[in-house]
């Protein structure tokens, strides 16, 4: 079967996913996909995300709905056959964010808040060295990022591929703003206000996504996938 | 009141980079205060050869334009309290500051170090103009091969044309057992065709490459002949007398055997 189907349902529209390729290049089919069927499905869909037999993490949940949000699509909710298995698995975002320990979740709802403004670039390319990209709003790059580049943003920034050069999320201050990379290696990240710079002396390295965002007043990278 | 200079080449990849990073930090080692200019906008590496990239925020062309002070964008190195680094931009080019604006910087960072050591781009163009905007004297790195000469002739002539009248030489990558072949320029040869006056010889070294990519100038490397050269130097720029190094290579056992039976 093809990695992205789409199919109708009482529900509304489902987005049914193959998750056995990575990733990085499922979200690289869904945009391909998404941009290829606008005339056919229209610009903003609410959809139903369904992973089959695959239990996507939160992190993945969040980068698809960053994702489709910065697209102009909603998510209505995820469901999957692995998780019908389990007992009371919650499979709606606005179920999830009344659980108030969950703490990946509260970032999910000032994001809905932020892009709900909907400003999005979309970027198909890689970033040299010497290249600079400033938008007022999300940015997102499909490809990679490399040293001696500069990306600058309102909102978020999202690469999908490897972040070598240097990003600045929430450029004119919002400290919610998240810088997410498939891979990770920055020379320096700033968001808002904060600077941070890479380690002088270890290399860097990352086998899992990661998400740089402020807490409490500090500027910290985590895996993408806890 | 310090000094500015200028390092210099026409051609690219001869080592104005590597030279300003190890004389700069040669010069804060012997406790100078010292400020590193990168004038190469939109290729810079200074940065990297330094290995202060990822302290960068602000930068020449921001200083330039007004959009922060002089003192806010020089960088403090992470070896020497007295060395800073004023970075050039990446994302800009060559024309986003003026010759003036140069000398402007120039002037009122030698009022408070004691030397400025600009990092020069390659070719002849706006890059090289803004970069012997601000200089006192000019430092001309050359490589021992005909083309490299060639354009050093043409910058010394530039130089001259532009009021910085005793530029001096410094020969970089010399490889001592070639040229002992024949198979490369030898430092009279060199001295003959640019008539200006030396100021050291930089051999071929394997540690230049090893600093290079660590972001350590091998100026701090005791063990390293190219560092020992560039101590030297540094030096002769304070205004010492230092004899050039001595670069004989050894001679193998049967060079040795053949001058014996020719002495016979």
């Amino acid at each position: 079967m093809e990695t992205v189907t789409f199919k109708g349902s009482k529900d509304g529209i489902s987005m049914v996913l193959d998750c056995h390729v990575n990733f990085e290049e499922l979200c690289q089919i869904i945009v391909q996909k998404l941009w290829q069927s606008r005339d056919f499905l229209g610009e903003h869909m609410t959809l139903i995300i369904n992973s089959r037999d695959h239990l996507l993490s939160d992190g993945e949940k969040l980068a698809l709905k960053v994702l489709l949000q910065s697209l102009g699509h909603d998510i209505l909710r995820f469901t999957s056959t692995a998780e019908r298995n389990l007992p009371q698995e919650q499979n709606s975002f606005s179920e999830i964010a009344d659980e108030k320990e969950c703490v990946d979740l509260s970032m999910f709802e000032h994001m809905e808040s932020y892009l709900s403004e909907g400003r999005t670039m979309l970027v198909r390319k890689n970033i040299r060295s010497g290249q600079f990209l400033e938008f007022d709003g999300t940015l997102i790059i499909i490809g990679d990022v490399n040293a001696g580049a500069e990306l600058k943003a309102s909102g978020h920034i999202l690469i999908l591929g490897t972040m070598r050069g240097v990003a600045h999320a929430g450029c004119k201050g919002d400290r919610q703003a998240i810088v997410y990379a498939t891979k990770l290696l920055p020379i320096q990240l700033r968001i808002a206000d904060l600077i941070a710079r890479a380690p002088d002396d270890e290399e860097m390295d990352t086998t899992e996504a990661e998400i740089a965002q402020i807490v409490d007043d500090r500027l910290v990278i985590e895996s993408a996938f806890e | 009141m310090g000094e500015v200079f200028v390092v210099t080449s026409g051609k690219g990849g001869v080592g104005k980079t590597t030279t300003t990073a190890n004389i700069g930090t040669g010069l804060a080692k012997m406790g100078k205060r010292v400020v590193l200019m990168d004038t190469d906008i939109g290729l810079r590496n200074l940065d990297v050869v330094m290995g202060l990239e990822n302290r960068i925020v602000y930068d020449i062309v921001d200083v330039a334009s007004g959009q922060c002070k002089l003192k806010k964008a020089l960088i403090k190195d992470k070896r020497f309290d007295n060395l800073y680094l004023l970075p050039a931009a990446q994302t800009k080019d060559k024309t986003a500051v003026t010759e003036e604006q140069i000398k402007e910087m120039c002037d009122s960072l030698k009022e408070e170090f004691d030397y400025v050591v600009i990092d020069c781009p390659a070719g002849i163009e706006q890059g090289f103009k803004n970069a012997v905007a601000g200089a006192d004297w000019a430092l001309v790195v050359t490589n021992p091969e005909v083309s490299s000469v060639r354009d050093a002739d043409r910058i010394i002539g530039l130089l001259e044309a532009s009021g910085l009248n005793e530029p001096k030489l410094l020969i970089n990558r010399m490889r001592p057992n070639m040229v002992k072949q024949g198979d490369m320029l030898n430092i009279d040869d060199m001295l003959e065709i640019l008539a200006i006056k030396l100021l050291g010889v930089v051999p071929e070294d394997d540690s230049i490459v090893i600093s290079t990519n660590r972001g350590e100038p091998a100026v701090l490397d005791d063990s390293s002949q190219a560092g020992q050269a560039y101590r030297n130097i540094t030096r002769r720029i304070m205004g010492e007398d230092v004899a050039l190094m001595n670069f004989d290579v050894e001679e193998g056992f049967f060079s040795k055997l053949t001058k014996l039976f020719k002495k016979n």
